[in-house]
């Protein structure tokens, strides 16, 4: 055993033996075997599905099996992370878009480019999604599908108040007026919009888009300046002010999308990538669907964009890249694996597949609306590189501090945004 | 078990010395190999999973570990960098601290409270022992924090009964900065139980004469308590003092818990420990993570030894402290 080798396996240790996080047994030495290991999150029903991909896969090619490594969302990318660190990291590796380019500047991801067209067939995928993986030029992960950013309303509340759903191109000063004459309606027993201040990879986006900015340069800058987030904070405050958002206390309350102001009644609408919808609507007796964030009658354009829902990406040191490669372009193409898991992943990229799918009502709401903004609103492609540079989790990290400061009313928007900008600015340079 | 293992034989003649000592030392000997193949399980732990991990962590301290890639030396940057421009370890320290010593005086203050009523023969006094332990074998767990944040929620009992006592709007304890931290403290002086324990055993050992004497003198209740209870068991409360603030500067699962794991409401809960985590497995900088790690152990130890030196000043030992 050599050095790297010893550090390798006791720094797994060390993060083992402190923090209880699980080391998987399972290898991926299988050398070529045709027997590989794939990790995934999530709900006991998707990884159901997961696995009858799984056994189809197998029947069309009996000398290859998949094996699954289940592991909880909260600590999935600490245990994902650990393996890579220890070298026993699955074949093929469910991840979150927040730590691909991450994994990938550490090589813990292989650059699947020169499978693009020779056993990874892309042609029937929404243009510029093969491109959102790209991280230093090369593609390190692919996502299952089309995705964006959107508004899921509570809409059976919004009709026993007698009120539609906004339509596509209502702009944030109605989105102000809208949300505090329903507050108001209801006398503050819950509020017309959730408060979403705190997000930067959320609403705030689209936002900055209109304006012609993104939140990050391609060269891993800053790509917005403080006017730009002055006026945003500014915006929201306005919003608590009249009642249309609700107090610091609710907001901060909330978590994933499970305990959104939305889910716990507090909020009749929930802003947030488009391919929550389903699993939300699974969480509450009210029907729900989407419309999209409002619009800026001086800006351009929507300021949506096309994003990806789950990722899936294949680790760098694979004994077996050809399988796994293989087995990607299986689930992303054979009609059988699309039919499968329908749109649990997201709406499924091939969009051949993807029309001929039977969806159920939350489905075919995301569906469509992902086809408008795929094929009507979105701008170019933003890869993952530049959505998440080096440095990214402190700029995140002070984008929440500067919004929740002026939520909480602890300081004053100069002063927070002061402090953005310098955190923000020595993350990235670093 | 040494004396019972080595008394020499009834019969035995003064003269037999040399031959009884071989036989001592053979005793011995095979007793140390003994002792430590018993030990063997415990001390392969302690080596692999303890020492092992603990010397490797010392090296990362000194390198730009991220966990995905190998170490790169880099001296003494991460300390440095801790100490020069991090604001967030800062506010983990002053929050670490304020939790540390408001948490541990209050817990052992409640502790010896709840020793004291219970070291009274009354019926179902074991009961009441048991219960008041519960708290403690629940407390550092996942499923109390989940608890907790529920109780302390918006919606949660607390809130039920404030309101029910008047109070419209009360806040929502957990999600406000102002008090996240104190649910916390709350939670940690609930956790009563084994320092409960302990003083229990302490008040078990004053002896019962002194007591008799100062009532035949005339001290009343809180006298005996404040002349003779508490001076006598200084030594079991320096003990408790020293377990508990050590524990309480390793608190992890309550912050993460209630957090989410974020140290929020803006970092009202970010823990020493739970930036620790965030640094190594949000971050992915597992260098600095272990140079932060290294520094709690030298605050612990920091405290601790003042600890020991105050002792000097408080604690009083019967049998003058030999």
């Amino acid at each position: 055993m050599d050095r790297r080798m010893f550090l390798k396996a006791t720094a797994g240790l060390g993060a083992g033996a402190t923090l209880g996080t699980g080391l998987a047994a399972c290898g991926s030495d299988s050398g070529g075997s045709g027997s590989l290991t794939m990790s995934q999150y999530g709900s006991s029903s998707r990884l159901d599905l997961l696995e009858q991909v799984f056994g189809l896969y197998t029947e069309a090619n009996p000398d290859r099996s998949i094996g699954l490594d289940a592991a909880s969302v909260d600590n999935y990318i600490d245990r994902l992370a650990t393996q890579v660190s220890g070298g026993n990291a699955p074949d093929i590796m469910a991840i979150f878009h927040g730590n691909i380019a991450t994994f990938a500047r550490q090589d813990a991801l292989l650059t699947l480019d020169d499978y693009l067209g020779a056993g990874l067939d892309v042609s029937e995928f929404t243009e510029g999604i093969v491109d959102l993986g790209r991280i230093d030029g090369s593609v390190n992960a692919l996502s299952y599908g089309d995705n964006a950013h959107g508004v899921i309303y509570d809409v059976d509340r919004l009709e026993s108040l007698g009120m539609q759903l906004p339509e596509p191109g209502y702009t944030w000063e109605d989105l102000l007026t809208f949300s505090a004459d329903i507050s108001r309606a209801v006398d503050g027993d819950f509020y017309g919009t959730e408060d979403r201040s705190t997000q930067l990879d959320q609403g705030f986006k689209v936002w900055l888009l209109q304006r012609g900015k993104y939140a990050f340069t391609a060269d891993g800058q800053l790509g917005f300046e403080r006017s730009d987030l002055e006026d945003w904070i500014t915006y929201w405050e306005m919003l608590r002010e009249e009642g249309a958002a609700p107090p610091s206390d609710i907001t901060a309350e909330a978590g994933t999308f499970e305990s959104s102001a939305l889910i716990r009644g507090y909020a009749i609408n929930h802003q947030t990538y488009a391919n929550a919808l389903n699993s939300m609507q699974a969480l509450t007796e009210s029907r729900l669907a989407l419309t999209t964030l409002p619009i800026d009658p001086d800006g351009q354009g929507s300021g949506h964009f096309l994003r990806g829902s789950n990722w899936v990406s294949v680790f760098s040191e694979t004994g077996d890249p050809d399988t796994a490669v293989d087995f990607l372009n299986f689930i992303f193409n054979d009609p059988g694996a699309v039919g499968v898991l329908g749109a649990e992943f997201g709406a499924p990229p091939n969009r051949a597949l993807r029309d001929e799918l039977e969806y159920n009502d939350a489905e075919q709401n995301f569906v469509d609306y992902i086809n408008l903004i795929a094929d009507e609103l979105a701008d170019e492609a933003i890869s993952l590189d530049q959505e998440f540079p080096i440095g990214y989790p402190d700029v995140n990290t002070a984008f929440g501090a500067a919004t929740e400061s002026v939520m909480f009313g602890d300081s004053s928007i100069d002063e927070a945004v002061d402090e953005f900008f310098e955190t923000a600015e020595r993350a990235l340079e670093s | 078990m040494t004396s019972l293992l080595t008394r020499r034989p009834a019969g035995a003649a003064p003269g037999a010395e040399p031959p009884g000592r071989r036989r001592r030392n053979a005793i011995h000997a095979s007793e140390g190999r003994w002792g430590y193949l018993f030990l063997t399980p415990w001390l392969i732990g302690l080596v692999i999973l303890t020492a092992g991990p603990m010397l490797v962590s010392l090296y990362y301290s000194f390198t730009d570990f991220s966990l995905l890639s190998s170490a790169n030396w880099i001296g003494l940057d991460n300390y440095e960098r801790m100490f020069t421009e991090d604001d967030r370890f800062l506010s983990s320290v002053a929050v670490t601290l304020t939790y540390v010593f408001v948490s541990v005086p209050l817990q052992l203050a409640f502790a010896l409270l709840v020793a004291v009523l219970l070291n009274r023969a009354m019926r179902g006094v074991s009961a009441y022992r048991a219960l008041y332990y519960l708290p403690s074998l629940l407390g550092g767990s996942v499923a109390i924090a989940v608890l907790w944040r529920q109780v302390f929620g918006r919606e949660g009992v607390v809130n039920v009964v404030l309101r029910g006592l008047g109070w419209e709007n009360p806040p929502t304890w957990i999600a406000d900065p102002d008090f996240a931290l104190w649910t916390l403290i709350l939670l940690r002086v609930w956790e009563f139980g084994s320092p409960m324990v302990i003083f229990l055993a302490g008040l078990r050992q004053v002896p019962a004469e002194y007591y008799e004497a100062a009532h035949v003198d005339g001290a009343t209740a809180l006298q005996r308590f404040f002349k003779i209870t508490l001076p006598i068991i200084t030594p079991v409360i320096f003990l408790n003092a020293i377990l508990q603030l050590i524990g309480a500067f390793q608190a992890f699962n309550s912050a993460f818990i209630v957090s989410g794991g974020t140290g929020g409401p803006s970092d009202s809960t970010l823990f020493y420990t739970l930036y620790i985590y965030i640094e190594g497995f949000t971050s992915f900088r597992m260098g600095y993570a272990s140079a932060l790690a290294w520094v709690l152990l030298a605050i612990i130890a920091l405290f601790t030894a003042i600890n020991f030196a105050l002792s000097r000043f408080w604690v009083h030992y019967e049998d003058g402290g030999r």
